[in-house]
């Protein structure tokens, strides 16, 4: 779920409220609606701030009218089925939950960042390379800004693959059962709907999660163990590379063929288990996918509702039906072309739909209200 | 496979499966009229097997095949009657040890095959999984072992450091037999606690009363024990445990803190919270580990300090508590004393 949005002024308020209204208005079928929703809970961000809980609607109908009645910043519903889900957390009464997981681009560490990361000062807007005290008003609250770029959906989407193979091929979930989503800002989400998962409790979501990432791999899964061992032993518990799952891959990144199993087992024993240990991780960390594993194993939290726009960017959770194709800073950015005209206080060069903008720094612009309202919510901007 | 005849060898080892129940049947036995000689054998038997549990050891008798099948249902009968959760706990555990033992042993001597049948056959019965087998190895969906496995705390245990592939885990033998015993142990646990009873055989309520007795004995030693070690505050805690009441949050959390602090185990320390009445193993064992920054966000709470817990109501402070700060600064202060 998201944390409450930067502040911004009156004139910038209501062109981002106008443009949102207008979507919901326009685009209802574009919202869509959760299945058994009878038994989710639901809840939506004000523009005012302040956080909206525990609703629960019978149908797509229902729920579209009251978000045309309210025009909520950000919509969310919950993962998890309740027999109550309107009474408070205690009284719902948990069924299931779908399986879910959060690939944040954000945290990639990508090299990218360094053209489109800034940093906002809360207090008076002053816009910085990079995060220190404000330089104008001396505050300490500044808050990461960022500008997704193509290089960035091209890692998700990387990470998304990798993703999508864990889940496939080693756990089991069929293609028709995976919902892959832009999340509206700087990442993609992943629904599961397996009703055999949907009972997992967090330690066992927070087992999954770890799977998809490789963290915790043991030597022992290798048969290197931390005591003394014969060689020949190794050599026969070491898995070839055609095996399944974790050991397969594992066994692909430390050598070509099963024929250099000999000559690879004896390396690792003369580097000692330790040493072996930072190397499974360090393969782990090349080859898992690097997912938010807070998000995967908490079956309580409301999440971002597909078809709805994100206050963050005023971009759409946009599904993604085809991973190389989808170009979710096209297919996502679904506010209207008219031009306002706004103060860009600084904004690197950024691309939305197939025009690109900018570099600005402290100057009136002209721009698409899917622009304007973009570099609004993101804090770069004002009316 | 699903064809696999037990015979009366195959219950006495494991009693539990359905087909104990249909073979007793058989045997014509009757609670109602459970006097005379051989029954008290049973009883007898039915008694050892409790007491065995409880000291934590394994009841490891085959001798009379027949008295092992129905000693079993004795004993949950009177287990169920003495109604001390931490001794049904107990009981079932040693049990479901019991069966484990046979499970490993069989499957070194006898025909593989007709073995993992069993094996296989248990998770039918019990739980109603269907596990099958490929290349030597169990095949479990990944949802149905992540349910058992995850309360595990060996990292070996991990999916990551499982063999996983299209929706299913692949086990040894061993580590199947490993991952179904808290599972017969649940099973035994449940059954005991579902027993209707209406009216006990003399026979049976005399050993009842005589089991209690004994048992009794065994937790005011433990009691005694706990007096010498802690200081009040956790002792008031264990008092109100062993009195099966619902000490509060920040009692809970003072006791397990304190704990960890002096280096009991997890187990130890869930072990602790059996008696209290709304006690759900695996939430305790969530929540200890938790604390123990096994789980969730890996911080290791620490034991509250005296000024906290007084404010948290939970202080008993007595003399002996003379300058301290912090209840771990009591237990030290007594160790070195002793």
């Amino acid at each position: 779920m998201a944390e409450e949005g930067l502040e911004m002024n009156e004139q910038s308020l209501n062109l981002v409220k106008r443009s949102f209204k207008e979507f919901y208005f326009k685009h209802t079928n574009y919202v869509e609606t959760p299945n058994r929703i009878e038994e989710r809970e639901f809840g939506y961000m004000q523009f005012n701030g302040g956080m909206i809980r525990h609703l629960s609607f019978k149908n797509n109908g229902e729920l579209s009218a009251h978000f045309l009645k309210h025009i909520p910043s950000d919509v969310y519903y919950s993962c998890a089925y309740y027999i109550n889900p309107t009474a408070p957390m205690q009284e719902k009464i948990f069924k299931g939950a779908d399986l879910i997981f959060d690939i944040d681009i954000d945290e990639l560490a990508l090299i990218c960042a360094k053209d489109h990361e800034m940093w906002i000062c809360n207090h008076c807007k002053n816009v910085m390379g990079e995060k220190q005290e404000c330089g104008k008003c001396n505050s300490m609250k500044v808050e990461k800004i960022s500008l997704t770029c193509d290089n960035c959906i091209d890692a998700g989407k990387g990470e998304l693959k990798k993703l999508i193979k864990f889940l496939q091929e080693d756990l089991g979930i069929q293609e028709n059962e995976i919902k892959i989503y832009f999340s509206g800002n700087q990442g993609f989400h992943l629904h599961i709907y397996n009703t055999e998962l949907e009972s997992l409790d967090p330690h066992s979501r927070a087992d999954i999660a770890d799977y998809v990432m490789g963290n915790n791999i043991l030597p022992d899964s290798f048969g290197v163990r931390k005591n003394s061992h014969l060689v020949k032993d190794v050599i026969s518990k070491f898995p070839n590379i055609d095996d399944f799952g974790w050991r397969g891959r594992i066994s692909r990144q430390l050598m070509k063929d099963d024929k250099a199993k000999p000559r690879t087992v004896q390396k690792i024993l003369k580097a000692g288990y330790l040493r072996f240990k930072t190397e499974l991780d360090d393969i782990a960390r090349e080859i898992g996918a690097h997912i938010d594993p807070k998000v995967t194993m908490d079956i309580h939290r409301v999440f971002r509702m597909q078809g709805t726009l994100n206050s963050k960017s005023g971009l759409m959770k946009a599904p993604c039906n085809a991973i190389d194709t989808f170009d979710p800073l096209t297919n996502a950015c679904v506010l209207t072309d008219e031009e306002v005209l706004v103060n860009v206080r600084y904004s690197p060069k950024f691309r939305l739909k197939e025009r690109f903008f900018g570099p600005f720094n402290d100057q009136k612009v002209k721009l698409p209200t899917y622009a304007a309202v973009y570099l609004i919510c993101k804090g770069l901007a004002e009316v | 496979m699903s064809n696999i005849q037990f015979g009366s060898r195959d219950l006495a080892k494991y009693p539990f499966l359905t087909e104990a129940g249909k073979y007793l049947k058989d045997l014509d036995y009757s609670l109602d009229e459970f006097e005379g000689p051989s029954k008290k054998r049973i009883i007898e038997r039915a008694c050892e097997r409790i007491l065995t549990a409880i000291d934590g050891n394994v009841f490891k008798q085959l001798d009379d095949l027949d008295t092992e099948i129905v000693s079993f249902l004795i004993a949950l009968i009177i287990v169920h009657a003495l109604g001390i959760r931490s001794v049904s706990r107990k009981y079932s555990l040693g049990e479901a040890r019991r069966a484990e033992m046979f499970l490993e042993r069989d499957l070194k001597h006898e025909s593989d095959e007709r073995m993992r049948s069993i094996l296989t056959r248990i998770f039918k019965d019990l739980f109603s999984i269907d596990i099958t087998q490929e290349n030597n190895k169990f095949k479990f969906k990944v949802s149905e072992y992540l349910k058992r496995a995850t309360y595990f705390h060996d990292e070996h245990w991990k999916l990551v450091n499982r063999i996983v592939n299209r929706g299913f885990v692949y086990l040894d033998s061993d580590d199947t037999v490993r991952l179904i015993r808290d599972e017969i142990s649940l099973y035994i646990y449940d059954k005991i606690n579902k027993m209707e009873l209406k009216q006990l055989p003399e026979s049976i309520k005399i050993k009842v009363d005589e089991l209690r007795g004994k048992v009794v004995k065994h937790v005011e030693f433990r009691r005694y024990f706990v007096t010498t070690k802690y200081p009040p505050c956790v002792h008031h805690i264990l008092q109100l445990l062993s009195k099966a009441e619902n000490p509060p949050h920040s009692a809970r959390f003072l006791l397990a803190t304190y704990m960890l602090s002096i280096g009991k185990s997890t187990d130890e320390i869930c072990a602790l919270f059996e008696t209290a009445p709304d006690y759900n193993e695996r939430v305790t064992r969530y929540q200890v580990e938790h604390l123990a920054g096994m789980k969730g966000s890996r911080t290791k709470y620490v034991c509250p300090s005296c000024e906290k817990v007084t404010s948290d109501n939970n202080c008993y402070r007595t003399e002996e508590c003379d300058g301290i700060i912090n209840p771990l600064q009591f237990g030290r202060r007594r160790i070195r004393n002793e």
